[in-house]
């Protein structure tokens, strides 16, 4: 059974497909929907397994697109069964993605990652002290002490966090048009993804060596340029 | 893998039963969460008498300890539990 594996929503249907292969090698081709146009290639299977190659190819089709087109990305293995189903699902989205498309035309998306914030988190001599004088205090007011001094470790890292992000944000926002940022306490790491025109892909790299330079002690990853799939707004439905 | 909760209940015939268990747990678990961190709360504020600590942490703990029974039974890691829920309001609110 041919399937449909969709790589994302292009400004026109009329696109440059001479040097493009979808998965499996197949040709790339549009789907109309209104102004726009689903990208798509055939695909003979119902689900395709997230490699390393297959995960590339997706961009690759997507970085292709975007250098001459606004490019809404979805999400990789979004499969439907047919170009009949795929103009039912957009049709009622087609304002909203005309609007994404406008607002999101000759931008890319930085992702940055910021570890080690955790230094200085931690009080290992108090703990140990408390950790003694513990021993001799019943279970359960053990049990809440403890319970107690984990949450007062978190707030402080949290506090830590959102001061980290405050200082990032004074390098990178004044070259980016916008900018999403979120902390996972259970790994100790700020993570964003930063919304930039293209032609200010200079000056934000450059941002980013700056920040650096002025927080050895953190680990801040960027990479990119990728689509901006975190600043669509349109969400497709989650099963086609 | 811990599988993520999905924002919508998206459920079969087969594994009905499993996620509807998973459901109940994982708000179980919210609750409890929110009421331990009440208590955190109200023992830093020194609004406990010694005993009354004692009592409510003992209480805690075995309700952790029943809930870390339940998910050992179930299968269920940490993460399938997770509403994904921001309690800081509600954990914040003065009584």
């Amino acid at each position: 059974m041919t399937m449909l594996y969709v790589y994302g929503i292009v400004d026109s249907p009329r696109f440059d497909r001479t040097s493009l292969k979808g998965h499996d090698g197949a040709d790339v081709f549009a789907v109309p929907c209104g102004d726009c146009a689903a990208v798509a290639s055939d695909l003979s299977r119902r689900t395709i397994a997230p490699s390393p190659r297959s995960v590339w190819l997706h961009e690759h089709v997507l970085d292709t697109l975007m250098r001459r087109h606004a490019v809404l990305p979805l999400r990789f293995a979004t499969i439907v069964p047919d170009a009949g189903m795929l103009r039912n699902r957009l049709r009622p989205m087609h304002r909203a993605l005309a609007g994404d498309l406008r607002r999101l035309r000759g931008k890319i998306e930085f992702a940055l990652r910021v570890t080690n914030i955790h230094a200085g988190w931690l009080h290992a001599g108090d703990a140990e002290r408390d950790g003694a004088a513990a021993q001799v205090l019943p279970p359960g007011t053990r049990y809440l002490r403890a319970k107690a001094e984990r949450w007062r470790e978190r707030t402080a890292g949290e506090d830590a966090a959102r001061r980290i992000e405050r200082e990032l944000r004074r390098h990178l926002d004044p070259v980016a048009e916008n900018a999403v940022w979120a902390l996972a306490t259970r790994s100790a790491t700020l993570t964003a993804s930063y919304l930039v025109e293209r032609k200010e892909v200079s000056a934000f790299v450059a941002a980013v060596v700056d920040a650096r330079a002025c927080h050895p002690a953190l680990d801040v990853s960027c990479t990119g340029p990728w689509a901006p799939y975190s600043f669509v707004t349109v969400r497709p439905p989650e099963a086609w | 893998m811990p599988r993520p909760m999905p924002s919508r209940l998206a459920t079969d015939g087969e594994t009905a039963a499993d996620d509807l268990v998973r459901l109940v747990l994982a708000l179980v678990e919210t609750l409890r969460q929110l009421v331990e961190r009440q208590a955190i709360r109200r023992v830093e504020g020194g609004q406990l008498a010694d005993d009354d600590v004692e009592r409510l942490g003992l209480a805690l703990l075995r309700l952790e300890q029943r809930m870390d029974g339940l998910k050992a039974h179930f299968g269920l890691q940490d993460d399938d539990l997770s509403l994904r829920l921001d309690l800081g309001d509600l954990a914040d609110e003065r009584e």
